[in-house]
């Protein structure tokens, strides 16, 4: 109960702090829009005469626009991270520590507090697709409902590992560049994992995102419509080792803070 | 002049390496070579190096790899510096370092150009890598060893320093990076050609990609690489950069002026 | 109790040659077995200059920084090896204006750090109300902190250093760049703190005038060594400074006068006679002079005493002798 009244004044903190305008919220819809039209423009050099080799039109634009939306989740907590070098030089992240709360807690609430970006996009991309349709029906809802859950549980873990990342270090950009910026290429938001060489299948199968993506493909595919329990639990599994290697690493980063005292250098 | 000039620069550096040695190096560069990839596996593994009839028309002939490493270069360029002067007025808000910047009588274009100085610098380093990364998977750059291409490269630095000090003006009046950040940079790495002809785009964005100095910048760059030097193509990518960048450095200065004194109120009151 | 005992911190320092040049290292050792105890409504001063080791040795009693070695027990509990226990009966007020969240208000603020301490809501919600009211801070919770004074952010700093209403306090120059006013409200809070609420603080400071007032017991620490440590009186006492008294006689006649004092045995080669030979002054230990009756003597040797003034050391010449 603790962790979780933690978690949400953690989330409540920052969400106040750094959702400041309306146009932070206005913005969160037209990147990831922009970036959507990025990638379907980047596929426009090689379709000649409305056909390509691997997707149909129709396909392609189901292809990028569950990627991108998983995607930007996923995106989301990187500023999370980025926030803690502010916390740091401003003093803040050391009073965190002074502290008795649960680091674990105030790393996820950080995290979750992304979650209401997420919200906020998924709602406007769910109501433009209900349109599209033109039809909503209890299993639809049932569907985006789920994967709700699904990306919002994913995101928020894999930015608990990426806020993790911040603690140890100052000079951490460069790591979350690493984890992050191949994201795009290996869990397969802009080209599809299953004709990539076996070493990029491999790297893949490490990121949580590419576990979400193919489980929300498969289950809004028109053609296939089915819940793919084994990639849920795949996906599960992945989490579950990702949450072991946060805390762990927390209290590795506590202890390497603890040790030189650079709770608040900047 | 020169001294403050030289100072940022000596200053800028020495806080970069001693606080983030590391993202100092590899901070972009991954992203442009992660841009790279990505196409290098679209061109390969989904289309089997087809291109379309459109693309090569559109591409002035280069071959695909060359165009979108052209493209992410000189958006690894654009990007780095103008986040670098961007924010530097910004950050030195968030450190507490303004108000002594803002008091001294110095000239701060001074201030903006050491920043730049400073930037130029990692910014070659970045630059060089993802063009080196780009001849691994194939890109044809032997033309960027020339002078025509690097007296380019110079008008294009400057183009997107004057940019930047727009880009400063704003971030400093809004005193925020997020929306300038997220929504002005990928805006730009959208509309500016960069892995795609921008022929594609409906004409009204063809219409605004050509108030972005990075649109002609990559243009000129990829005319100079294809061979095919029409005299009206490069005349008129540079005129458009020798304008935007006049027209944008006295946007973003003069704004940045008029907004000082207010800055100034705000930070000792 | 609050007890630091031999506590040493060494630093290993990188001096960077350059990004791919050799690095050299080096050990910089910030405390050299230090102890520190602190009495519940006890006011310990923790002095030195700059670069002594008051704020490493404040980090690692408030458990944010692991010493290399050394003991730490904070009511019973280990503080090394069961820290997270152990903080919730600490809190670390600084000075200055970082620690705090600038564009949330003062309740946005005290809120958050008060539910990393999972204090129950109403409990949290009451102490809040007092903390605003006794800091004066109510009347501004619609503004966000980046728009408070200095003193307002410094009372703010206060009220989130009691949030948990910890049993032991540790104040890192909490009067620094404040108003007179508002510095001895603070100074009077601290002494409630202390005498009322039984709560163990430990002060830095260079205010030594402040550190006098408040402090039952002083550290001097100097390049992460404990000088010397004791109540102010017992330190001067130390040192020989003991209050001293002054005395200005008059006399008529010197040789009748020094003749009387030998006959009473009192020494007299302390005695300046100044060169009219009129006057005289001396100076003598007042607790001394007070046991020993000696102004009675000087009277029935013929002086007539003119003047009469004590002295007493300050604080800061107790501590400008020992860094000496």
């Amino acid at each position: 109960m603790k962790f979780l009244v933690v978690m949400y004044n953690e989330a409540k903190k920052q969400h106040k702090n750094n959702y400041i305008s309306y146009e932070q919220y206005f913005s969160l819809l037209i990147w990831p829009f922009i970036l959507l039209c990025n990638s379907y423009y980047s596929y426009r050099p090689f379709i000649t005469e409305g056909f390509m080799s691997y997707f149909t039109t129709r396909e392609l634009i189901f292809f990028l626009v569950t990627g991108h939306v998983c995607y930007i989740c996923f995106w989301s907590m990187v500023e999370t991270a980025w926030d803690l070098e502010y916390e740091r030089y401003s003093g803040t992240l050391e009073v965190l520590f002074l502290s008795s709360a649960n680091k674990l807690a105030v790393i996820y609430g950080r995290a979750l507090s992304a979650v209401i970006q997420i919200c906020w996009l998924y709602m406007v991309i769910c109501i433009g697709y209900f349109l599209l349709i033109g039809e909503v029906n209890f299993s639809i809802i049932l569907q985006s409902l789920l994967v709700f859950l699904v990306l919002c549980v994913s995101s928020v873990i894999w930015g608990g590992l990426l806020n993790t990342i911040f603690l140890f270090s100052r000079d951490a950009t460069f790591l979350v560049n690493i984890l992050d910026e191949p994201m795009v290429l290996f869990s397969g938001v802009r080209v599809p994992i299953e004709i990539m060489p076996i070493w990029v299948k491999l790297i893949s199968s490490i990121y949580p995102l590419t576990h979400v993506l193919s489980f929300v493909r498969t289950l809004f595919n028109s053609q296939s419509n089915s819940l793919d329990i084994r990639q849920l639990a795949i996906l599960s599994i992945l989490l579950i080792m990702t949450v072991i290697a946060t805390a762990k690493l927390v209290g590795l980063a506590e202890r390497k803070n603890r040790l030189s005292g650079e709770f608040n250098f900047y | 002049m020169l001294d403050m000039i030289i100072g940022t620069y000596k200053r800028k550096r020495k806080e970069l390496k001693n606080a983030t040695p590391l993202t100092y190096i590899l901070g972009r560069v991954i992203r442009g070579l992660f841009t790279i990839l990505v196409s290098h596996f679209m061109y390969e593994n989904v289309f089997n190096q087809t291109v379309s009839d459109s693309f090569i028309e559109n591409s002035g002939s280069l071959d695909y790899m060359t165009f979108v490493v052209i493209g992410s270069a000189v958006h690894v360029l654009g990007v780095s510096t103008m986040m670098s002067v961007g924010r530097g007025l910004i950050s030195e808000l968030r450190m507490g370092t303004l108000e002594p910047l803002l008091l001294s009588p110095k000239n701060k274009i001074a201030y903006f150009l050491g920043l730049m100085v400073e930037q130029v610098q990692r910014s070659t380093v970045e630059f060089i890598i993802v063009l080196l990364f780009g001849v691994l998977f194939g890109a044809k750059l032997s033309f960027l060893l020339s002078i025509k291409s690097i007296l380019a490269l110079s008008l294009i630095i400057i183009s997107f320093f004057s940019m930047s000090v727009l880009v400063a003006a704003m971030m400093i009046y809004t005193r925020d990076t997020y929306v300038t950040q997220n929504t002005l940079f990928i805006f730009m790495y959208f509309i500016c050609g960069i892995s795609f002809p921008i022929s594609y785009l409906p004409l009204s964005l063809q219409a605004i990609s050509s108030v972005f100095p990075m649109t002609h910048s990559i243009n000129l760059v990829r005319y100079l690489a294809s061979g095919t030097l029409l005299y009206s193509n490069w005349v008129t990518s540079i005129s458009f950069i020798v304008i935007l960048s006049t027209l944008y450095f006295m946007l973003g200065y003069g704004w940045y002026r008029r907004y000082e004194k207010k800055i100034l109120e705000n930070n000792l009151s | 109790m609050l007890s630091a005992k031999n506590i040493t911190k060494t630093y290993n320092v990188k001096n960077k040659r350059g990004l791919f040049k050799n690095n050299e290292n080096s050990q910089v050792k910030a405390l050299k077995g230090v102890n520190l105890e602190v009495q519940s409504g006890e006011i310990v001063g923790l002095l030195g200059k700059n670069g002594a080791g008051k704020t490493t040795l404040i980090k690692i009693i408030s458990m944010l920084m692991e010493p290399t070695d050394g003991s730490l027990t904070i009511d019973g509990i280990d503080g090394l090896r069961s820290y997270e226990k152990a903080k919730s009966l600490i809190n670390v007020i600084t000075g200055g204006e970082r620690n705090l969240y600038w564009r949330l208000n003062a309740v946005e603020n005290l809120e958050y750090f008060g539910s990393l301490y999972s204090i129950p809501r109403d409990i949290l919600r009451k102490r809040i109300e007092y903390l605003m009211k006794i800091f004066e801070l109510d009347k501004y919770n619609d503004l966000p902190v980046e728009r408070y004074s200095k003193g307002m952010k410094q009372r703010l700093q206060i009220a989130r250093g009691l949030i948990n209403d910890p049993k032991y306090l540790l104040l890192d120059e909490p009067t620094l760049g404040l108003d007179v006013d508002i510095a001895a409200d603070i100074r009077n809070y601290l002494k409630f703190l202390a005498e009322s609420e039984k709560k163990g603080i430990v002060l830095t400071t260079h205010y030594l005038d402040e550190a006098e007032e408040l402090c039952k017991n002083v550290s001097i620490i100097s390049d992460g060594e404990i000088l010397e440590s004791g109540s102010i009186q017992s330190l001067k006492s130390k040192l020989s400074m003991t209050p001293k008294t002054n005395i200005k006689m008059t006399y008529e006649s010197k040789d009748e006068f020094l003749k009387y004092l030998s006959s009473m045995n009192i020494q007299s080669n302390n005695l300046n006679f100044s060169q009219d030979k009129k006057t005289l002054s001396c100076k003598y230990d007042t607790d001394m002079l007070y046991k020993t009756n000696l102004i009675h003597e000087f009277i029935k040797a013929g002086a007539r005493i003119v003047d009469i003034r004590s002295e007493d050391y300050s604080l800061e010449d107790v501590v400008l002798e020992l860094l000496a």
